[in-house]
């Protein structure tokens, strides 16, 4: 799967789309909604919000086409928006109790389509959907986006140090988990009290 | 990455082979859907606006109505103030109270002599002499007590 970062996005079409031509704006939704949609589920992991987030991204980057100056790649500029749409839903009480509330109704944590995918994989994707949204995002935005501390700790309106305890604390709990690879559905590891480990 | 822990390392790398594993992922709505989505979201919002906005005005005019209604009604405070003024000019009257006849003539006897004494000492002070005018004095004392007295146990029978 392409990333949403390597995305390109012509001057042409840009322009077109900022002129309000349709056949631009469609183009535009066909290029960066799927790259958008992939990093919004490694972040929210809850498919209905992901769906709400993915629009939200796409209605703010039509809205604000004329605010992009071009100083940074255009899929990196909607990547940001896309974040920062995750990180308002992490903060919205609202939509922690939506999400709390539809999980005990649907399955809110797909696992991502996985073609070709070891086992190795496969337990650090279900790993990775056990940290905490936060955690999580953090060490998705550092370890697999590039981003560095001072971007997360902006982009979070937290601290430095905010960013890299988060990331610690994510590696440690990642680690833990994959080396109990043996887990019940629950995450607890399967036998662990009757092995006195 | 800022930690030398080679277990970051390996995880990050496994991360990044998860990432580059994952299929494309297929929105659930195309362009057409996202400005359906989008207008169906801009609708409740403003169908949620509309129902905010009555609902503030409803308050407001019910608000509003009960003040006019408060203003109407003669509050606590002003049922005690026209109290007061009813109450005012009856204070304003003589005292309503039973009173003895003789003592009431009396009185009135007194203050018949002592208007007559007045009269007589100024006449006297124009036309007599010292000794008349001294004279009309000690008798004016002399009644000026009594009549006195005569109210003081007036005053103390009535309040019997």
């Amino acid at each position: 799967m392409q990333r949403l970062v390597e995305k390109v996005i012509t001057p042409e079409v840009l322009a077109a789309a900022r002129a309000g031509d349709l056949g631009a704006r469609r183009t535009l939704f066909e290029q960066m909604a799927p790259a958008a949609l992939a990093i919004i589920r490694r972040l929210v992991r809850h498919s209905a919000l992901a769906d709400d987030l993915l629009q939200d991204t796409m209605i703010a980057m039509y809205e604000h086409l004329e605010d992009f100056r071009g100083e940074a790649p255009f899929a990196a500029w909607v990547r940001s928006i896309a974040v920062s749409r995750c990180l308002m839903a992490f903060r919205s009480p609202w939509q922690r109790a939506r999400v709390a509330l539809e999980s005990w109704t649907e399955d809110c944590h797909p696992a991502l389509e996985s073609e070709g995918r070891t086992s190795d994989l496969i337990d650090l994707d279900r790993a990775l959907a056990r940290l905490s949204p936060v955690t999580r995002a953090v060490v998705w935005l550092y370890d697999v986006e590039g981003w560095s501390h001072e971007e997360i700790a902006q982009a979070f309106q937290r601290t430095v140090s905010f960013s890299k305890s988060q990331l610690a604390r994510g590696h440690a709990r990642l680690r833990n988990d994959l080396a109990a690879p043996l887990t019940s559905g629950l995450g607890i590891p399967l036998g662990s009290e009757i092995d006195g480990q | 990455m800022d930690s030398d822990n080679p277990h970051d390392h390996e995880l990050m790398s496994r991360l990044r082979r998860l990432d580059a594993s994952a299929a494309a992922a297929t929105p659930a709505f195309d362009y057409d859907g996202l400005l359906a989505r989008h207008a169906r979201r801009q609708a409740g919002a403003r169908r949620r606006q509309v129902l905010a906005r009555g609902a503030a005005a409803a308050m407001l005019v019910v608000l509003t109505g009960a003040s006019l209604w408060r203003l109407g009604e003669p509050s606590a405070g002003a049922t005690m103030a026209d109290a007061g003024a009813m109450i005012a000019p009856d204070e304003a009257l003589p005292e309503p109270r039973i009173v003895r006849a003789d003592t009431y003539l009396a009185v009135a006897a007194l203050e018949d002599h002592l208007a007559s004494l007045d009269d007589a000492l100024n006449y006297a002070r124009v036309s007599a002499g010292p000794a008349d005018v001294a004279r009309l004095e000690r008798t004016r004392a002399e009644l000026l007590t009594s009549y006195t007295q005569l109210r003081y146990a007036e005053r103390v029978s009535a309040n019997f």
